[in-house]
């Protein structure tokens, strides 16, 4: 007899469900590992070195300072030189006594001093401070976003590109940092209405020159700014540094950026251990996070004050509401923002409120002009 | 005594069109160090691989309910599975052998007793392994499998071993019949590199993706008449390796996890029992169909076994996850006719 199974009917009580619970493994690895994120460079100031403690999962994103250590940069000529705990966690290089120097060769020591037992000193490889060229140029291009229609009108951004040339070819690995800073103005006569706002930038930027004919970088994308903040519409800057990197360092830096430029991203990224150049003298397999940068810096300054179209302004849904009442009116600069008292010293009592983002933009910034804000102007 | 002796051999062209990037020996295979792109034509031949696979096995018959048996056998395989088994469903991604991915090659040799217990009505059996394998391939850290255009930079080369014992013992005829089946196979890993970024868990052995020490299944059938049976069965393993997320750190304002090493855990066991019963409709041949009914539930248990542990940053905050499919009793019923 041939056989046909036919299914009919597929009859299905319960509808599966998938679940997703939270779950913290328990691991049996120190979850408060030794963190040292240090720079030291051959320009004049303080040198920071900042150590902290890992923290478990599942506990909000913040910096628990390492206290009390001793921290020390020894030179290939065997001076020494100890950092001095200026905040917690953050100790810092005397100014006065030392400055890097370009191609000399530095070595980080740590001695925690704890009260208990467990005490351990770390240690980094020798690292070499290369020499870095200058900054040859940085500049910008206008970019359309969108183009205009009968819908939309024109958005434009902003690239900013670096150009930097080692005539020398002595480089080869470079890093770039940058600080913006921008000005912002509230379009009301109120108290703080020009203010400036700083800001890091958060993602890494690294290249390395070795398989160029030439130690040159073109048009190396440093940053794109985009219209959906108010960053270019009253006028812009923005401060680069150039470090000089040794291999090692820059392989560093490149794990780093795979990870952190995928975090929450589509694609998940394979987990990866990046290797510190700091290790414990006593247990050689204590896990250390973290780097001793040593790089020559070299830095240079950009302004942006062109018009671009499209530019976002957080201050154009401003509320504002008139109260009137034949009583005083009470908590004003508590929860609404006084724009103009029309109150007399008989009732009724009028004033015009908005909320307080739109009253200072102190919240935002700082009301004080930055030293450099005119020099383009010179 | 049989012996059975053979050879195959086996060859692998990978054909453009396609750009193969070249790396500079002297540094680990990163984009910076790419020094040239060899453009293939369509139909052009990359790179081909050849070999022989020999196999070999002696069979003694002991007596006339028992034998044992010796194999041997070489295989050269050219798909290589690359997993990803920290994502919220493990990323699989198959990769053929090329350029520079050369096939993976396996030594196995096994040895085998079998038996019929009890007149004939039990057949046991038992075998042990151990296989040694070349070029099996794992990946950097910090790299994507997918979407990514020269992932041969971002692939490791590792050796393998793997070993293991399979158990069975079976009772095919009767009203009950029953099987009882029982593996713990092992399989290991250990990365070959030259450059620091080419070694995991310091260049020691591992547990491989999909290293399942323990592995049990039971089946269990019970004819009650002609019309109406029962049948159930209960599977059992150790959950498959994984890395976890250990611990959070911030550097310059980024937040960043610090891992365990490579597969150092694992996802709990995974346990599963189904039943169920089959009722025939009467059994005159003349009918045109035999319809019947099937009750069974799957996953009688409820038990939530876990699919997935995973990682996500929610507003600065690393938290972990843990996702079960069908995490509860699914009872189904089939109606069914054979023509």
């Amino acid at each position: 007899m041939k056989k046909i199974y036919l299914i009919l009917l597929i009859l299905i009580l319960l509808l599966p469900e998938s679940c997703i619970i939270q779950f913290i493994p328990e691991t049996e690895e120190n979850q408060e590992l030794l963190v040292a994120d240090g720079l030291i460079t051959d320009q004049p100031g303080e040198n920071i070195v900042m150590l902290s403690k890992s923290l478990p999962l599942g506990r909000k994103n913040k910096t628990v300072p390492l206290k009390g250590c001793t921290v020390t940069i020894v030179d290939d000529l065997d001076r020494i030189h100890q950092l001095s705990e200026k905040q917690p966690g953050t100790y810092v290089t005397d100014p006065d006594l030392f400055v890097g120097e370009t191609g000399r060769k530095y070595r980080l020591l740590i001695e925690t001093n704890n009260n208990h037992e467990d005490n351990y000193s770390y240690e980094s490889t020798t690292m070499e401070m290369k020499p870095v060229p200058p900054i040859d140029t940085i500049f910008y291009e206008k970019k359309t976003i969108t183009q205009s229609d009968k819908l939309s009108e024109v958005e434009e951004g902003c690239q900013v590109y670096l150009n930097t040339y080692d005539p020398s070819a002595n480089c080869e690995f470079y890093r770039w940092e940058f600080t913006e800073t921008w000005e912002i103005r509230i379009p009301y006569d109120v108290p703080n209405n020009v203010c400036w706002i700083t800001e890091r930038s958060a993602r890494i930027h690294i290249k390395s020159t070795t398989h160029l004919e030439e130690d040159r970088i073109n048009r190396y994308p440093l940053n794109f700014i985009s219209n959906k903040t108010d960053r270019l519409r009253v006028k812009y800057s923005m401060l680069v540094n150039q470090y000089s990197l040794e291999e090692d360092e820059y392989l560093y830096w490149e794990k780093m950026k795979n990870v952190t430029d995928e975090v929450g991203g589509l694609y998940d990224i394979t987990p990866a251990t990046i290797p510190s150049n700091i290790s414990c003298v006593e247990d050689p397999f204590q896990k250390v996070l973290g780097y001793f940068s040593v790089s020559a810096k070299t830095s240079r300054r950009i302004f942006v004050k062109d018009h671009f179209f499209g530019i976002a302004n957080p201050y154009t849904y401003c509320p504002s509401d008139t109260i009137y009442g034949m009583q005083p009116i009470e908590g004003l600069n508590v929860t609404v923002w006084v724009i103009v008292d029309m109150s007399l010293s008989m009732p009724p009592y009028r004033v015009i409120t908005q909320d307080n983002n739109c009253y200072g933009c102190t919240l935002r910034g700082s009301n004080i002009e930055p030293p450099f804000w005119r020099d383009d102007e010179k | 005594m049989s012996i059975n002796i053979g050879m195959r051999f086996s060859s692998f062209f990978a054909f453009g069109p396609r750009e193969v990037m070249v790396y500079d020996p002297v540094y680990p295979k990163i984009a910076s160090s790419i020094t040239d792109t060899l453009s293939f034509r369509s139909n052009q031949v990359i790179r081909s691989y050849a070999g022989p696979e020999f196999r070999m096995s002696l069979n003694f018959r002991l007596t006339d309910r028992s034998s044992f048996k010796i194999n041997y056998n070489r295989t050269r395989q050219y798909l290589h599975l690359l997993s990803n088994t920290i994502s919220i469903s493990p990323a699989d991604t198959w990769k053929l052998s090329d350029y520079y991915l050369k096939p993976q090659t396996g030594d196995q040799v096994a040895f085998g007793f079998y038996r019929m217990l009890f007149n004939r009505s039990i057949e046991a059996s038992a075998e042990v392994y151990y296989k040694a394998i070349k070029n099996m391939v794992d990946f950097k850290g910090g790299t994507r499998l997918v979407m990514n255009e020269n992932i041969e930079k971002d692939l490791i080369n590792a050796k393998g071993k793997a070993y293991g014992l399979e158990m069975m013992l079976k009772k095919t005829e009767g009203r009950l019949r029953w099987s009882l089946g029982y593996t713990y196979s092992r399989t290991f890993m250990k990365s070959i590199g030259n450059f620091s970024d080419e070694i995991v868990n310091s260049g020691e052995w591992f547990p491989a993706n999909f290293d399942k020490p323990n592995d049990l299944i039971v089946t269990f059938n019970y004819l009650f008449s002609r019309r109406l049976s029962f049948s159930t069965n209960y599977t059992w393993n150790t959950g498959r390796p994984i890395t976890y997320s250990v611990a959070t750190y911030n550097m310059g304002g980024l937040l960043l996890i610090h891992y365990s090493e490579r597969n150092k855990y694992r996802i709990p066991g995974y346990s599963r029992l189904d039943i169920s019963f089959k009722v025939s409709g009467n059994l005159r041949s003349r009918k045109i169909a035999h319809p019947y009914w099937t009750f069974s539930v799957y996953n009688l248990l409820g038990r939530q076994n876990v699919y997935s542990i995973y990682f996500r940053n929610e507003n600065n905050r690393i938290n972990g996850y843990k996702l079960s499919v069908f995490g509860q009793a699914i009872p189904t019923l089939t109606f069914s006719f054979d023509f």
